[in-house]
């Protein structure tokens, strides 16, 4: 029998500031507990009846949420040298998104402005925004546009005082980068500072559909999980890992699911095969194992250098990589047999062809290693 | 090679995966460039600032100084009296010193009261003045600094994107590619792209607020495929059946001049669509030649003139126009949409337009009798894509594909799209497309890439070669067509083309949809699924592309423009829209009627 997915994890603590006070949040045997809240699940309960709710408890519902998010993978790290930080200034950011003063853009009546751009054929800015103003009419500028004139419009929204609370930094990265990817001017003269205007209930609907809740939430929760830290981080992949593995409660699901499995392996195996056996990371090549054992794992001599190509199961994430156990003296661990945290039971690869071997690990709170043979 | 062959199907699930381990690997090389480190933006006014507020603190400093020096000069004279007054001079001053200043504060608070109102009024009326004077200076500079901003200040303060924003913009082109040919979903995309664009973001290679991106990201779509749809231009097609009956049209073609603001300009009224949401006219107006260089910076008088449009009928009930549309310095266009929709059985409308007599507009005109053919279509998107861009290659106007080469690579975007098309499985090896694309890169000497090194060129089409002779021309036909006809449903699709209109470089088109996909240009890239196209009885080849659209409701208005120039030999022109699977061709006479 297979060691639960979490076996090979210690656990993990972060503080959160949560009512005025520092709380604990604690990871272990898979679970996420808020230690300063002893009736976390009879609140979680009256919050969703409507109750107050507290950030630690919101940071356990969202961990529930996100157990399953395959956004975890592809955010998340891919080796313990690869370190996420998610700044101050974008926490604050997100008090906004969920304090609902951010979808300006969700009201039609508020005053507002959004600016996207694309780049047309002609090396021009395709250029969309639309603008309430205060008497209510909605202005589109769409068309082709280049950026001086966008400059103009820029500087004539701000005069008007249309461009008021909504993200001005947002548009303004928007205007730049587009801006930045102009390699030539507008070649037509007729499209040259070409305005677009259109009556109120053209935009009705654009305007309603803008910056939709249930986006900026599942987005802001996210954000918060990875700032919990690398420790939080790792087990929370692990535990998208598992969900969408042969074990998992998604397992039956997992077939939509596979070119971003299939990539999360890769982004993951490339780094830890490249340390193993020195070889280039876009040499490594890795498909999703279906069936019983651990997979293959195969290295071809091209010249120089070597191309690596394997399959492994999805859950090898969840149990091997995520408690970072991928290498361990100069062992490609392939699978878990049997785990307590410090110490575990692995089938590991000495070299690529060779037969796993069985080791006894331990780690020693900085990393793992062989303890036996 | 047959026809069926050329337009399978692609693998999307092979696509995909092809995508995102692309993306895995732009990640890592990513990574292995340095931390970015965003422009200090307003360092220079910060500084400003701090200089200000120190020179103001001196200030402050230096009057409570000269009271305390006043005040200590009071309470050593009083004081000489004492024996021990010395002494405590600086204790005095110290005790008697938030007095001074709290009078001082008091002092300056009654005098700013006294010369507020005055000062206010002086200082708002200089205000408007200088607001005035820079407004026009502004104006009379306006060339002299363009033009010394583009000489000296652009590059120096241009926005230097961080470098690894080349890994994400050459995956984002790649996705927008593929969704564009229906090889990838457009959820797809945005998964992909959002999601390598939070990893860097949250790894400090790009901008961090890129976290909070409106692309949303993230296998939220495995749990709800129907979930959130990210940013709203990034709407899916919206696929819906048309409703019962067609839209109807009319050609009107009627041209007029009037005045707007004391300028002489033409009008020219192109067609009548009805539809269920309400009757639209096609609409153009053209400033005189020598008024079309000047610097038409505020258009809210061709706007508002455009809105006070206004008609009767032969039942003497009056309509109002909304304008939609927009415009620059040579001419502005658009639709009028008629408000109410004129009832059923009315026989002529007269148009008001500005500085303009009533102009007449038949409502009982027939339709025009044009040939339509409907049959499959025959070429896939990706070929589609692949052979447009090749066409544009040729005539030296490459499409602007988002695509900064990695390394030393000067190819084309377009061979490394090409390559990467194969090496996804979108196109094979043997695809007529990628074939005539290795023949265009012999043809102008250039080398493909090494995944498509083994590629046999095949012939060059004659009408590619007609196309790229061609490109540049300034020989057009000047004039307008009404073509006023309703083609069949494409793919849910259902088209009105409304007026042509011909100039001496290019030609445009005025287009009602029903069900048209949208955004027609996700990130720069082409919707190829449903696309236009047109070719002239002499076998010349047009490229068709879209100037812009407005989207109300499902119903789109599109404006296509068509390039190179019209060949003034030409007597027809097929115009062609092909779906996924139907094709329709409408040959329309080019008759042109002098309308601007």
């Amino acid at each position: 029998m297979n060691p639960a997915w979490w076996a090979a994890f210690g656990p993990a603590e972060a503080q959160l500031r949560c009512g005025g006070a520092q709380h604990r949040l604690r990871w272990a045997d898979g679970t996420l507990h808020a230690l300063d809240h002893p009736d976390a699940e009879g609140e979680l309960v009256l919050g969703a009846l409507g109750g107050d709710t507290s950030p630690c408890l919101d940071m356990i519902a969202a961990w529930g949420k996100h157990c399953d998010d395959l956004a975890v993978l592809a955010v998340g790290p891919r080796s313990a040298a690869d370190v996420l930080t998610i700044p101050a200034s974008v926490l604050a950011e997100l008090t906004a998104v969920s304090g609902g003063g951010y979808h300006l853009l969700g009201n039609p009546a508020a005053h507002a402005v959004s600016i996207g751009g694309t780049v047309s054929q002609h090396s021009s800015v395709s250029f969309y925004s639309a603008q309430a103003s205060r008497s209510g009419r909605v202005r589109s500028h769409h068309g082709f546009q280049d950026r001086d004139w966008i400059r103009q419009v820029l500087t004539r929204l701000r005069t008007h005082g249309s461009v008021l609370a909504l993200d001005q930094r947002r548009i303004r990265r928007e205007i730049r980068a587009t801006a930045s990817r102009l390699a030539r001017p507008r070649t037509s003269p007729r499209a040259r500072g070409w305005t677009g205007y259109a009556p109120v209930g053209m935009h009705a609907r654009l305007v309603a559909g803008w910056g939709r809740p249930e986006v900026d939430e599942a987005r802001a929760e996210l954000i918060r999980l990875l700032a919990l830290g690398a420790p939080f981080q790792f087990r929370l992949a692990a535990a998208v890992a598992h969900v969408w593995s042969a074990d998992g409660a998604n397992a039956g699901r997992s077939d939509r699911a596979r070119p971003t499995l299939a990539a999360a392996l890769a982004g993951r195996l490339a780094p830890a095969a490249a340390n193993w056996l020195d070889i280039d990371p876009d040499e490594v090549e890795v498909n999703v194992h279906d069936g019983v054992g651990w997979g293959e794992l195969a290295l071809t001599k091209t010249g120089e250098t070597g191309r690596l190509t394997a399959r492994l199961p999805v859950g090898w994430l969840a149990s091997v990589w995520a408690p970072g156990l991928a290498v361990v003296d100069g062992h490609l661990v392939v699978s878990v047999l049997d785990a307590t945290w410090p110490a575990a039971r692995v089938l590991a690869l000495r070299a690529p062809g060779s037969d796993p071997v069985e080791l006894a690990v331990h780690h020693d709170k900085r990393r793992w290693s062989i303890t036996s043979r | 090679m047959t026809a069926a062959s050329e337009h399978a199907a692609p693998d999307r699930e092979r696509a995909e995966t092809y995508l995102r381990l692309l993306a895995e690997a732009e990640l890592r090389r990513a990574l292995a460039m340095p931390e970015y480190k965003p422009p200090r933006e307003r360092m220079l006014g910060q500084l400003v600032g701090l200089l200000a507020r120190r020179r103001l603190m001196r200030r402050r400093r230096a009057l409570v100084q000269r009271a305390m020096q006043q005040q200590g000069a009071g309470s050593v004279s009083a004081g000489n009296q004492n024996s021990h007054a010395s002494q405590s001079v600086p204790l005095a001053r110290a005790i008697a010193a938030p007095a001074v200043i709290r009078q001082a504060a008091r002092s300056l608070h009654s005098a700013r009261t006294a010369v507020a109102a005055p000062a206010a009024t002086m200082l708002s009326a200089a205000a408007r003045a200088t607001s005035q004077f820079g407004a026009r200076a502004q104006e009379a500079t306006w060339r002299l600094r363009r033009q010394f901003s583009r000489r000296f200040l652009r590059r120096r303060r241009g926005y230097e994107p961080p470098p690894a924003e080349a890994c994400l913009e050459r995956v984002e082109t790649l996705a927008g590619v593929f969704a564009a040919v229906g090889a990838i979903a457009s959820r797809t995309e945005e998964d992909v792209v959002g999601g390598l664009r939070a990893a860097l973001a949250a790894r400090g290679r790009i901008e961090q607020d890129a976290l909070l991106d409106y692309h949303t990201f993230g296998g939220v779509a495995v749990q709800s495929p129907s979930g959130p749809g990210g940013h709203p231009m990034r709407r899916m097609a919206s696929g819906t059946a048309a409703p019962a009956g067609p839209p109807r049209t009319i050609p009107v073609g009627a041209s007029a001049s009037g005045e707007i603001e004391g300028v002489r300009v033409r009008f020219y009224l192109g067609v009548l669509v009805f539809d269920r949401s309400g009757v639209t006219l096609t609409v153009h107006v053209r400033f005189p030649a020598e008024l079309q260089e000047q610097d038409h910076g505020h258009m809210d008088p061709v706007y508002d003139a455009l809105n006070q449009i206004s008609a009767v009928d032969d039942r003497s009930a009056t309509y109002r126009a909304d304008f939609s549309g927009g415009g620059g310095s040579a001419e502005w266009y658009g639709r009028l949409r008629m408000s109410p929709a004129p009832p059923p059985g009315v026989r002529w409308l007269d148009m008001t337009l500005p500085g303009a007599p009533p102009c007449r507009l038949r409502l009982d005109a027939p339709p025009r009798d044009l040939r339509i053919i409907t049959e499959p279509a025959t070429t896939g998107a990706a070929d589609h894509f692949l052979d447009d861009d090749t066409i544009q290659l040729l005539c030296s106007e490459p499409a602007d594909l988002r695509w900064v080469s990695d390394g030393d690579c000067d190819q084309p975007p377009l061979f490394q799209i090409a390559g990467h098309f194969v090496a996804a499985g979108v196109l094979g090896t043997d695809s007529p497309s990628v074939r005539r694309l290795a023949a265009a890169a012999a043809r102008l000497g250039a080398q493909l890439p090494e995944s498509l090194a083994g590629i046999e060129p095949t012939d060059l089409p004659a009408d590619w070669l007609s196309t790229v002779s061609r490109a540049g021309c300034t020989d057009g036909p000047t004039g307008a067509i009404p073509i006023a006809v309703v083609l069949p449903e494409v793919d849910g699709v259902q088209c009105v083309l409304g007026d042509l209109v011909s100039e001496d470089d290019m030609a445009s088109m005025q287009v009602y949809a029903r069900g048209w996909p949208e955004p027609r240009h996700p990130r720069g890239t082409r919707n190829e699924q449903i696309w236009w196209s047109a070719r002239d009885n002499l076998g010349g080849r047009y490229f068709v592309g879209e100037g812009g659209w407005n989207d109300h409701n499902g119903e789109t208005d599109l404006d296509l423009e068509i390039t190179p120039a019209i060949n003034p030999q030409a007597r027809a022109l097929d115009i062609i829209l092909t779906g996924p699977t139907t094709q329709v061709t409408v040959s329309v006479p080019l008759d042109w009627q002098e309308a601007l």
